[in-house]
């Protein structure tokens, strides 16, 4: 097959995910040289810490060692990112309608990373905050959906420099989610409340390169639901049972790969500008259940744009 | 410039090639690509906005999510294969959009339920024989003698102190919502009536949480109402076990003098349900025709040619867990006379009021 083929083949939103990987075919890893650049700007805060517990601390960990030195530092640097996310939405939820509808989704991430004293500081915690709105309508446009989903992510991961320019980082990640699902023409079943959480396997691969002769940090980020909870109500159970007759049933549901695979991806691109840095990138989401004979996905596929400010926070230990 | 500490550690690595860079890239594009194709993926049978696939999909969503099956087998002698197969036989290829309407009406008239209805946008198909064939036995026109104009409304409730010195309450609708407030009100305002005349004739139902707040304002202890169930699976018979539905006391005015309630055979859904928790209750006297049943709770679908749906998905139960699919009669039957209409006199108030007197 060729590749033209296989292009037409994708979906638009693929078709965007290979070309933005083929751009970065053109990058090289950056020299040792240019590891010494910085490529990506790191604003240093400095704090005084005059506690003698953290003098004894500072004692107990020689400034000699340089690998000691160098992790300690590591441990400091953290990373905030801000980013806007617009794309398309696939919705599928069979309580509601068993119809797909398509639109559009608008998306805001705040993303935190930073290092721990775990595992002799190879372990960083990211925590991933999410809001999303999205609007899709039936294939004739005679019914809207009108949707939001509230997301909260923290990730543990371990790291391996497994080569100079390159990181490796797994790990397990937990997940709190809180939406709707409004229709615009149903009756007694006019939404569908969106509820779980969950714990996913996540990785990560960093890498730090120079495109067109600028230096840039490439990130690509995989989670893969392992098993979670998720609220839906029965096959045809109204919410008036549920709430207004105080009449659950069965409602909380064990979700995991077997029944259906929920995968989200996240690549991005971190280019230096001033004193931040310019993130774009790509977002896709599988989020899929099938639970009590109802059958939900949302497809979601986004271009990312936002900035990225790191910085590190600097300790002086008075002797 | 200044040396990062973040990498100061791999200044020393050994030098990369691009090939390994084209490797790692290389990498990434299979593993992200590979899990968005093949991750196994969540879809619905779908059908083809065609005749047919319009037809089918009208079938198989009410095959998997109607709730009556065995009830409408019993009562009707419903056979929905047949029914399938039937209906199929009348579709063609060029068949236009208004045909394949009538088609499909008359395909959803075979489950004989008025909650079913396919809404285009020119038409509504329906079944309404639940009252079309009957004595309408209400007239707003003799209404209007009993009410006059100097009424009190509130959220759509007409009610007023009858020369006879009964309260009489009209409620033609519970689509909007019942406060406490606006119940409690109507009670104070009838407090020295001797008997109350509650009229639900013509009310088509709406909000169940309306039926059932207005029926709170009956009892003074916690009363069972009925029974709910819903659909657990496609099966026609994936029904769940009945769960109670608990009237609590209301905790505004309650009402605690005889009360008569008048219905017709335009007493659907929960205007039915009303009738369902009401019956059988102290101070209580249905009066009037059987009501139009309609205790299948309606949830709403669509085809692919964006035609609206809706059809019975939970059925409810009476306190005997009889359904009440059918209508509910009256502890007392009374229609309407010629004679008395020509008069200007309604006969079901006229008789309620002589209860109420009497009692």
């Amino acid at each position: 097959m060729s590749e033209n083929l296989l292009l037409s083949y994708l979906p638009p939103m693929k078709q965007i995910v290979i070309m933005l990987l083929l751009i970065s075919l053109s990058a090289t890893p950056s020299s040792a040289k240019s590891y010494g650049d910085m490529p990506l700007p790191i604003r240093r805060e400095t704090m005084s810490v005059k506690d003698s517990t953290s003098t004894t601390k500072a004692k107990c960990c020689p400034e000699t060692d340089e690998e000691t030195i160098a992790t300690k530092r590591h441990t400091r640097l953290r990373t905030h990112s801000t980013m806007i996310g617009l794309g398309s939405n696939n919705q599928l939820d069979t309580y509601l309608s068993p119809l797909e509808y398509t639109g559009w989704e608008v998306r805001l991430l705040q993303e935190n990373r930073r290092p721990t004293r775990l595992l002799s500081g190879r372990v960083e915690v990211q925590h991933l905050i999410q809001a999303n709105y999205s609007y899709t309508h039936s294939l004739t446009r005679d019914t809207k959906y009108h949707s939001g989903l509230l997301e909260w992510q923290a990730a543990w991961h371990y790291r391996w420099q497994v080569l100079p320019w390159l990181r490796l980082l797994a790990g397990p990640q937990l997940g709190l989610h809180a939406g709707f699902v409004y229709s615009t023409r149903n009756g007694n079943n006019p939404a569908q409340a969106r509820l779980s959480g969950d714990l996913n396997a996540s990785g990560m691969a960093i890498a730090n390169l120079r495109l067109w002769g600028h230096p840039v940090e490439a990130r690509y980020q995989g989670d893969l639901l392992l098993a979670g909870l998720m609220f839906a109500p029965q096959y045809g159970q109204s919410y008036y049972e549920i709430f207004s007759l105080d009449q659950p049933h069965h409602n909380v549901c064990f979700v995991w790969p077997g029944a259906a695979v929920t995968y989200s991806q996240l690549l991005t691109l971190d280019i230096p500008l001033g004193t931040a840095a310019l993130r774009i990138g790509y977002q896709g989401v599988i989020r899929q259940y099938r639970a009590n004979h109802i059958k939900m996905h949302d497809w979601q596929h986004l271009l990312l744009l936002g900035y990225v400010k790191r910085f590190e926070l600097v300790k002086f230990f008075k002797e | 410039m200044k040396e990062s500490p973040h990498t100061s550690h791999i200044v020393n690595a050994p030098i990369r090639t691009q090939a390994a860079m084209h490797r790692f890239v290389t990498l990434v594009v299979i593993v992200a690509v590979s899990l968005t194709a093949l991750s196994s993926c969540v879809t619905e049978d779908t059908y083809d906005n065609t005749p047919s696939g319009n037809l089918e999909a009208l079938w198989h969503t009410l095959d998997e999510h109607y709730c009556f099956f065995s009830y409408k087998e019993q009562e009707s002698g419903l056979r929905w294969d047949s029914v399938h197969e039937a209906y199929r036989a009348k579709l063609s290829p060029s068949m236009t959009q208004v045909d394949l309407f009538e088609v499909c009406t008359e395909m959803i008239r075979e489950l004989r339920d008025g909650h079913v209805n396919l809404t285009s946008s020119y038409n509504v198909g329906r079944y309404w024989d639940w009252y079309e064939r009957y004595p309408a036995n209400f007239s707003d026109s003799i209404q209007r003698n009993y009410l006059h104009t100097d009424y009190y409304i509130t959220q759509g409730i007409k009610y007023r102190l009858l020369e006879s010195g009964i309260g009489y309450v009209y409620c033609p609708s519970f689509d909007p919502a019942f406060g406490q407030g606006n119940l409690s009100s109507i009670f104070s305002h009838l407090a020295a009536a001797k008997g109350l005349i509650l009229d639900v004739r013509n009310n088509e139902g709406g909000l169940l949480t309306s039926a059932q707040a207005l029926a709170e304002c009956f009892i003074n202890d916690k009363t069972l109402g009925g029974y709910i169930a819903h659909k657990t699976g496609p099966g026609h018979d994936d029904i769940s076990s009945p769960r109670a539905i608990t009237l609590t006391p209301a905790e505004g005015v309650r009402w605690q003098r005889q009360v008569v309630v008048l219905t017709n055979r335009r007493c659907f859904s929960a205007a039915n349900s009303l009738v369902m928790y009401l019956k059988g209750l102290p101070r209580v006297t249905i009066m009037g025709a059987r009501t139009g049943g309609g205790c299948g709770m309606p949830f709403s679908s669509e085809l692919p040619n964006g035609w609206l749906l809706r059809f019975s998905a939970c059925p409810m139960y009476d306190r005997n867990m009889q359904l009440t699919e059918s209508g509910i009669d009256p502890d007392i039957a009374v229609d309407m006379t010629s004679a008395d209409m020509q008069r200007g006199k309604d006969t079901m108030i006229e008789a309620a009021i002589q209860l109420l007197l009497s009692q």
